[in-house]
C-alpha cells in the first residue's frame, strides 16, 4: 500500500511540477460549458444533467489521455522493473480518479454559477459523482493503458473508450434525473446498485487483464 | 473402408452444416408459406355518439366469411364485461361484412374516451379482435333500463382456429414472420461474440496466433449479423412504428455494442506488431464481452421499449410467441445461429491459410 | 480524345472492383430505391398485410451474405493467384 502511495505522490509531484496541468483541466472545463451554455443560454434541471455529464464525458477523457504519455520510455521500463504491474495500475487509477473528482467538483461549480443549482437531492449527485469518478478512471485507465500501444493514442482512447463509457452513463443520468427531481418517484438504490454492479464488472476485468495487457 | 492410398473426398460436409441449410430451409418455408390467423383491419366508421344504432363495415385480413355466414357473432367491448352483442351480421364477401349494433345511450364507467374492441366469432375459422375499432361520444342521459343492455350479453363460446397459423397482431399483420429472420440475427451476432471472446480466452491462456484470427474473425462475421439485425430492425420499424430510428432503447443498446466492436476492428488496424496486436486485442475483446451483458440484458430490462415485453419481462415469453411461433422460431434461432458460424469458419480458414501461405 | 476517354472508363471495368466501389454501388442503389418508392406509392409496403416489409427483411439478408460470399471469393482467388506464383 505504501508502495501505491508513492507512486501516486510521484505523479502527483509531476503533474504538479507543469503548473499550466491542472490549470489546464479547469480552463477545459470552463471554456467548454462556457460553449454550452451560450448555445443553450439557459439550463432547465433535465438540460442540465444532461450538460454536466457530457461535459464531464469529455473532460474525463482529455484529463486520462495523459495517463500513460507522460513518462518516457525508459521510465516504463524502470517501473517494470520495480513495480508490480497491479501496483502500477492502482496508482494511475488513484490519481486518475483524484483528477476525475477535481472535476466533478469545479464542473458543479462553473455550472452551478453559471446556471443555477437546479439540485434537489445533492447527496445522490454526490454519490453519482463518486461512482462515476471511481468508475470511469478504471475503465479509461485500462482502456488507455491499450491506446498507448497503437499508433494514434488519442483517437483510439476516444473510439475504445467511448462505448463502453454509455452504461456506465446511462445509469449516471439517470440517478442525476433523480438528483434533480425530475423523477422523484423513482428509486435511486435501483441505479446505485446497478452503477456498482457494473464498476465491479469493469474492476475485476481490469485488475484480471492489465497485468497481461502490460507486458509487452 | 476408406482406401490407404485415396485421399478422404474433400466435399463431404459436416454433419451440423447439413443441418443448418435443412433446419434454414424449413424456417423459409414455413415462415413464409404458413398463413396467419384472420383479422381485422379496418372498421367504417369509426365513430358515433352513444344512443345510436350503427352499422359497422368491417374489412377483415384473411378472412373466410363466406364458410358459415349465418354463424357469424360480434361483440363491442368497451370493459372487461360491458359488451353489447350486434342486432345482425351481413356477410358481404370473404372479406366484408356490415355489422349492426345499438349503442345504449347511457355510458356504464366514466372515462376520458370511450374505445371500443370489436370481437368477432365464426366456428369455421376462429376469432378475431380489433382494439380500438370504435370511438363513442357520449349523450348527457341518465336511464338505467338503457345501462342494462351492457350487461345484457356476455361474450362467450369462442371458436379457436385449428392447424398451423400464426396469431394476426393489429399493427404487425404480416410482419410478424420477420420473427424468423430479424430476431435471430441478434442471437447469431451474441453467440458469435460469445465464440470469439472464448478463443480469446485461449488466446490468453495459450499465446497461440491460431486463436488469435479465429477470434478476430468471429467478431467480423458477428458484426456482419449485427448489422444486419439493425438494418432489417430499422425496416421492420418503418413499417410499424413509423420511424425507422425511434431512440428505443434496445436500439440505442445494439447500436452501442456494434460500436464497442467496430472500435475492436480499428483496434487491429492501428497496431502493427502481430503479437502485441493479438494480445491488445484479446485483452479487448474479454473486456468488451463482459461488459456487454449489462449492455444488451439488464439495461434494456430496466426502461419503457417499444419492443416486446420490456419493462420487466423477459422478450420471449407470454404472449408474443405462441405455440405455433415457438415451431418456427427456436428452428430459426439455432439455423441462423449455425450459419454464423459456419461463415466464420470459411472466414477464419481463408485467413488462417493467408498467414501460413 | 474521344476514344481515350471512352478506353478510360472502360478500363475502370477491367480493374478488380474494390469493395469500397461495390459499398457505393449498392448505396447508390438504395437511394435510388429509396427514391422510387417515395415517388410511385407510399402504401406500397403497406398493402397485404406489409408482407413487403418481411420481402424486403429477407433480401437484405440474403443480399449482404452474398456480399460477404463474392468478397471471401475474391480473397481466396488472390490467394490461389499467389500460390501459383510461388
Amino acid at each position: 500500500m505504501g508502495r501505491i502511495w508513492n507512486l501516486v505522490a510521484t505523479e502527483a509531484r509531476i503533474e504538479l511540477r507543469e503548473r499550466f496541468a491542472l490549470a489546464g483541466i479547469l480552463l477545459y472545463v470552463l471554456s467548454a460549458s462556457f460553449i454550452v451554455f451560450t448555445i443553450w443560454r439557459q439550463l432547465p434541471a433535465r438540460e442540465w444533467g444532461l450538460t454536466f455529464w457530457v461535459i464531464y464525458l469529455f473532460c474525463s477523457l482529455m484529463a486520462v489521455l495523459k495517463t500513460f504519455g507522460r513518462e518516457s520510455e525508459g521510465r516504463y521500463y524502470y517501473y517494470y522493473t520495480l513495480y508490480h504491474p497491479l501496483e502500477l495500475f492502482a496508482a494511475k487509477v488513484l490519481y486518475n480518479a483524484a483528477l476525475l473528482i477535481f472535476i466533478f467538483f469545479s464542473l458543479w461549480v462553473v455550472l452551478f454559477v453559471m446556471a443555477g443549482g437546479h439540485m434537489v437531492k445533492g447527496v445522490w449527485f454526490l454519490t453519482a459523482g463518486l461512482i462515476a469518478s471511481g468508475g470511469l478512471s478504471i475503465l479509461l485507465t485500462l482502456i488507455s493503458s491499450i491506446a498507448i500501444k497503437t499508433h494514434q493514442n488519442a483517437s483510439m482512447t476516444a473510439i475504445l473508450a467511448l462505448p463502453l463509457m454509455i452504461p456506465i452513463l446511462i445509469n449516471l443520468l439517470r440517478l442525476t434525473s433523480y438528483a434533480l427531481g425530475t423523477t422523484p418517484d423513482q428509486n435511486p438504490w435501483n441505479e446505485v446498485t446497478m452503477l456498482a454492479s457494473i464498476v465491479s464488472l469493469v474492476t475485476a476485468m481490469s485488475l484480471w487483464l492489465f497485468p497481461y495487457l502490460w507486458r509487452s | 473402408m476408406q482406401n490407404a492410398n485415396q485421399p478422404a473426398k474433400p466435399s463431404s460436409l459436416a454433419l451440423w452444416k447439413w443441418a443448418a441449410i435443412l433446419i434454414l430451409i424449413y424456417v423459409f418455408i414455413a415462415g413464409w408459406f404458413v398463413p396467419l390467423k384472420p383479422g381485422i383491419i379496418g372498421v367504417s366508421p369509426d365513430k358515433t355518439v352513444a344512443g345510436d344504432q350503427v352499422v359497422l363495415t368491417v374489412q377483415g385480413y384473411n378472412t373466410y366469411f363466406m364458410k358459415d355466414p349465418d354463424q357469424i357473432r360480434a361483440w363491442l367491448r368497451l370493459t372487461g364485461d360491458t359488451v353489447i352483442k350486434a342486432l345482425r351480421v351481413e356477410v358481404v364477401d370473404d372479406r366484408h361484412l356490415k355489422a349492426a349494433f345499438y349503442i345504449p345511450s347511457v355510458l356504464p364507467v366514466r372515462q376520458d374516451a370511450y374505445p371500443m374492441t370489436l370481437i368477432l366469432d365464426q366456428p369455421s375459422e376462429g376469432s378475431s379482435v380489433l382494439p380500438n375499432a370504435l370511438f363513442i361520444s357520449p349523450a348527457s342521459e341518465t336511464d338505467s333500463a338503457e345501462m342494462a343492455l351492457w350487461f345484457k350479453e356476455k361474450i362467450g363460446n369462442i371458436h379457436q382456429q385449428a392447424g398451423m397459423r400464426y396469431p394476426f397482431r393489429n399493427i404487425l399483420a404480416e410482419t410478424i414472420r420477420n420473427t424468423y429472420f430479424h430476431v435471430p440475427m441478434w442471437f447469431a451476432m451474441i453467440i458469435l461474440f460469445g465464440i470469439s471472446a472464448w478463443y480469446s480466452l485461449r488466446y490468453y491462456r495459450h499465446g497461440s496466433l491460431r486463436d488469435d484470427v479465429i477470434s478476430s474473425a468471429f467478431v467480423r462475421v458477428g458484426l456482419i449479423f449485427g448489422l444486419l439485425g439493425l438494418v432489417t430492425g430499422m425496416l421492420w420499424a418503418k413499417y410499424t412504428w413509423n420511424e425507422y430510428w425511434s431512440w428505443d432503447v434496445k436500439q440505442n443498446m445494439s447500436a452501442i455494442a456494434l460500436l464497442i466492436y467496430a472500435a475492436f476492428m480499428v483496434l487491429r488496424t492501428s497496431v502493427e506488431d502481430e503479437m502485441q496486436r493479438a494480445r491488445l486485442s484479446a485483452g479487448y475483446n474479454m473486456f468488451a464481452f463482459v461488459l456487454l451483458i449489462p449492455l444488451l440484458f439488464i439495461i434494456p430490462r430496466m426502461t419503457d421499449s417499444l419492443h416486446p415485453g420490456n419493462g420487466g419481462n423477459p422478450a420471449m415469453g407470454g404472449e408474443d410467441l405462441d405455440n405455433t411461433m415457438r415451431m418456427v422460431f427456436y428452428p430459426a434461432v439455432i439455423g441462423w445461429i449455425l450459419l454464423g458460424i459456419w461463415i466464420s469458419q470459411l472466414a477464419y480458414r481463408v485467413d488462417l491459410l493467408k498467414r501460413n501461405s | 480524345m474521344k476514344l481515350n476517354k471512352s478506353c478510360h472508363i472502360y478500363g475502370l471495368f477491367h480493374q478488380p472492383m474494390k469493395i469500397g466501389s461495390v459499398l457505393i454501388f449498392l448505396l447508390l442503389f438504395m437511394v435510388q430505391l429509396a427514391q422510387a418508392q417515395q415517388e410511385s406509392s407510399p402504401d406500397y409496403m403497406r398493402s397485404v398485410g406489409k408482407i413487403y416489409v418481411v420481402a424486403g427483411v429477407t433480401l437484405i439478408i440474403l443480399i449482404t451474405i452474398l456480399i460477404y460470399l463474392v468478397i471471401m471469393d475474391r480473397k481466396i482467388s488472390r490467394l490461389e493467384k499467389r500460390q501459383k506464383n510461388e
